[in-house]
């Protein structure tokens, strides 16, 4: 029995012959769908000035995990290479896009208006065979332009886009990443819970165990001071202790003196910084309550800033955080953006973790698995990357696969496949007269196949409907050629042809 | 024949076999040496005796058809999705903890917040927070989770728990029970440092089950005893004698209560005495959950009832296996090989 597992073991079974969960092989209709849409879209982006770049589909891995966030982070493909480098494959492009524009950034006229288009790759352990783990993203990069007309430009073409490939209504929904983490700035909280809520604001929208569940994030989070285990207290908490007291008490608590590879004085001196810093519960409080309330706001982009302006004048704070959420919508009218419903919502958030202004995605409602595409304003990036100062910028994807999903029918210029002729020589002899007009016929531009097997004429027939050939052309060896049209009858269509 | 793999030593070997002993399928095995055994009370059940750690690549190879080990190993190997379905999740032994540990002189770090800023400033300096485990997998998934991205791992097998002292790591990931051996290593635990609850759990291979009829028969007899022998630990067999005028009428009384009336109900059968005031006795038996014992007897006693034995039962079978329920449902869903 084990012998027959074993022989078994050795040939590919029908699973393994499948492509990977998540991805995808593609026909001809397929290819041709996909290059179509990319095609048209670049098209329109051509026309907006945007320049067609390409970047490698392996990168150090650092580069994403600087500043991607860990809701991707935790979705690369890592690969080590021979020399034991760690690289990544890409799971978007604005990272690679950015850094490819640091490394000639001295030579580039700004605003830079960049697209690109590949397949990106995400790994996801827990998702089950629908969630795609090769996709093809095509977006765009405007860097080194801040301000609403910039964003408004940006997010027009991305309207235009979908509405030049005919995809019926979309939606636009639009947020601001940079509202809530100046808000929080104003409430005396510490670096690191005002970076947990801002990066955990996706929870904040989903009910009340949603924000429980922040709520014991924040509780992990929370700078308190350490408390020694046991022992006299050399003014831990007062911070009276000198640092010297304050080894020595560590050092003297019957421990080991393992401090891996951080010295005394490193950790003595974080240790001072958080016990300043600590957060009051509060406070803490009533940032989630702040946080939960902003979450709540969606609607049209009139009524979501008077409620969000509101909100925040409830709790004290500076309306003033809207202005530039409202600069932007402000700023869009004049475009126009086909029949695209624009509406706000203060709690979208984006699972790339770089954006600190504007963020927006589009929906179609014939896609239930996520939006079509997204992006916003991500002006730290340049920096976080290497970059010597700060360049405003601000970029979108779509993922092309859920454009053609959101195609009900499809696209126009795909179903309609060229003409393709078949030149069978009738003998071997007639093989130099086929060949010539095969050549011939390709420099005409038309689709022409060389028959390459000698069979019955029957058999040939039948090749040609089940392959789309609609003309056959058989050459004898003088030259003398006879043309037939083959269509397509009952009796010779290949099972399972439409 | 149904393959069964089992810890051939290590924490696990002897409670796995005490284990299947009260399951009622205690395996003979002629000696330590012997890496394969029999299972007396279960025909067509051979058992393999394999590396703890291995065997959940085992299963998930084919080479065998069950097996019993740590989650942890198998949260850790797994790489074959669909093929290998965790049967039983929690045998009940085996208990222990994937934890992060760090030095106990960081006395500013208590959180894995503050091992993301630590992770920072090391990498500030041109070092990487280097973390000591055998769980690469899931260490390196829980510390991006947590926002940990820059870190390295130090591949280590023995005794990772030195690891710090030895100045080759900075923190390690490790099972832990009782956290004795990290504590006398001069190492703490994080307050949200708990990578996985882990405990021994039994795993089969959904392809080697498909095709081999015998081997499913076989599992599905296990499944029902495990989970029976596990039930059971839940509960209580309470015999009380109660006076009442009819078993009926006894049933009534005991059913007021119905919270520790037992599963359906209580059983009620006459005792045959001899009765004065025109009264009968009957022994009324429930069953009922280990922490509403002593309601149960508070409740027995309040009927009138006495002489209150309580015994535990070795098996509690429900109406059908919910673990077999489920083989049969990832079998529906996992693809055809």
């Amino acid at each position: 029995m084990s012998q027959s597992r074993k022989v078994s073991g050795l040939l590919p079974s029908l699973e393994e012959c499948a492509p990977i969960r998540g991805a995808h092989d593609l026909s001809e209709r397929d290819v041709a769908a996909l290059h179509l849409t990319q095609e048209r879209l670049q098209g329109i982006l051509v026309g907006h000035g945007y320049e067609r770049v390409d970047v490698p589909v392996l990168e150090h891995s650092d580069l994403y995990l600087r500043k991607l966030g860990s809701r991707v982070a935790a979705r690369l493909f890592n690969v080590t290479d021979q020399r034991g480098e760690r690289l990544s494959m890409r799971p978007e492009f604005t990272g690679s896009v950015i850094r490819s524009y640091i490394r000639s950034a001295s030579s580039l006229p700004l605003p830079v208006r960049w697209q690109y288009c590949g397949p990106v790759f995400r790994d996801d352990e827990a998702g089950g065979p629908d969630v795609a783990r090769q996709f093809t993203q095509l977006g765009v990069e405007l860097i080194g332009a801040g301000g609403p007309r910039a964003d408004a430009e940006v997010i027009a073409a991305a309207c235009g886009g979908v509405d030049h490939l005919g995809l019926g209504p979309a939606r636009l929904i639009i947020g601001h990443s940079g509202i809530v983490p100046r808000l929080l700035e104003g409430m005396q909280l510490s670096d690191r819970v005002r970076m947990y809520l801002a990066g955990h604001l996706d929870l904040a929208r989903q009910g009340v165990d949603g924000v429980n569940q922040l709520r014991t994030g924040l509780e992990e989070v929370r700078t308190r001071p350490g408390s020694p285990p046991s022992g006299s207290d050399p003014g831990f908490e007062t911070g009276a202790g000198s640092d010297t007291d304050l080894m020595a008490w560590l050092l003297g608590q019957g421990t080991t003196s393992t401090t891996g590879r951080r010295t005394t004085e490193e950790i003595v001196r974080r240790f001072r910084t958080k016990a300043q810093g600590t957060d009051n519960p509060a406070q803490v409080e009533r940032a989630l309550d702040l946080v939960a309330a902003l979450s709540a706001v969606q609607a049209a982009p009139e009524v979501a800033l008077a409620r969000g302006r509101s909100v925040v004048q409830q709790f004290g704070l500076d309306p003033g955080a809207f202005d530039e959420l409202a600069a932007l919508l402000e700023c869009l009218q004049p475009f126009s953006i086909g029949s695209t419903s624009i509406s706000v919502d203060l709690g979208l958030t984006r699972a790339l973790g770089y954006y600190t202004g504007v963020v927006f995605e589009m929906f179609s409602e014939r896609v239930q698995s996520g939006p079509l595409g997204g992006g916003g304003r991500y002006d730290g990036l340049v920096r976080a990357l290497g970059g010597e100062r700060d360049v405003p910028a601000l970029g979108y994807a779509f993922t092309v696969e859920r454009l053609l999903e959101a195609a009900d029918r499809p696209l126009p210029g795909v179903a309609a496949q060229a003409a393709k002729t078949l030149v069978a020589p009738r003998v071997a002899a007639a093989l130099s007269h086929a060949v010539r007009m095969v050549e011939a016929e390709r420099r005409a531009g038309r689709v022409c196949l060389l028959e390459l097997e000698d069979r019955p004429d029957e058999a040939r027939k039948a090749f040609c409907i089940a392959a789309g050939i609609t003309r056959l052309v058989s050459v004898d060896s003088d030259g003398a050629a006879t043309e037939q049209t083959v269509e397509r009858t009952a009796s010779y269509a290949p099972a399972g042809a439409p | 024949m149904l393959r069964l793999a089992l810890p051939s030593k290590g924490e696990l070997e002897s409670p796995a076999l005490a284990f299947l002993k009260a399951c009622g399928i205690g395996v003979n095995r002629p000696n330590s040496r012997q890496y394969t055994a029999e299972i007396p009370g279960l025909r067509g059940a051979t058992v393999l005796f394999q590396r703890a750690a291995d065997i959940a690549a085992k299963v998930a190879e084919g080479s065998v058809d069950l097996g019993i080990t740590g989650l942890d190993t198998v949260k850790e190997t797994l790489h074959f999705g669909s093929r290998v379905d965790v049967l039983i999740e929690d045998l009940d032994f085996g208990g222990c903890d994937l934890v992060v540990a760090i030095p106990e002189t960081w006395i500013d770090v208590s959180s894995m917040a503050d091992l993301v800023e630590v992770a920072e400033e090391m990498r500030a300096q041109g070092m990487e927070l280097r973390v000591a485990t055998k769980y690469n997998r899931l260490v390196r998934r829980f510390f991006l989770e947590k926002g940990l991205n820059f870190f390295s791992m130090v591949a280590s097998t023995g005794a990772i728990e030195v690891a710090p002292t030895m100045g080759f790591a900075d923190v390690i990931a490790d099972l832990t029970s009782s956290g004795t051996t990290l504590r006398e290593n001069g190492l703490k635990t994080l307050s949200d440092g708990t990578i996985l609850n882990s405990q021994a759990c039994l795993l089969g291979n959904l392809d080697a089950l498909r095709r081999d009829p015998d081997a499913m028969a076989t599992t599905k007899a296990i499944l029902e005893r495990m989970e029976a022998c596990l039930r059971a630990r839940d509960y209580f067999t309470v015999t009380a004698n109660i006076r009442g005028e009819s078993a009926e009428a006894v049933g009534m009384f005991v059913m007021n209560e119905p919270d520790v009336a037992g599963m359906q109900g209580p059983t009620v059968s006459k005792v045959y005495s001899r009765h004065e005031d025109g009264m009968e006795w009957y022994a009324t038996t429930v069953v009922v959950r280990k922490d509403k014992l002593l309601r149960a007897v508070e409740h027995l006693r309040g009927v009138g009832g006495s002489g209150l034995t309580v015994s535990s039962p070795n098996y509690v079978f429900g109406a059908a296996s919910e673990a077999y329920q489920r083989l049969l449902g990832a079998l529906d869903r996992a693809p055809v090989a």
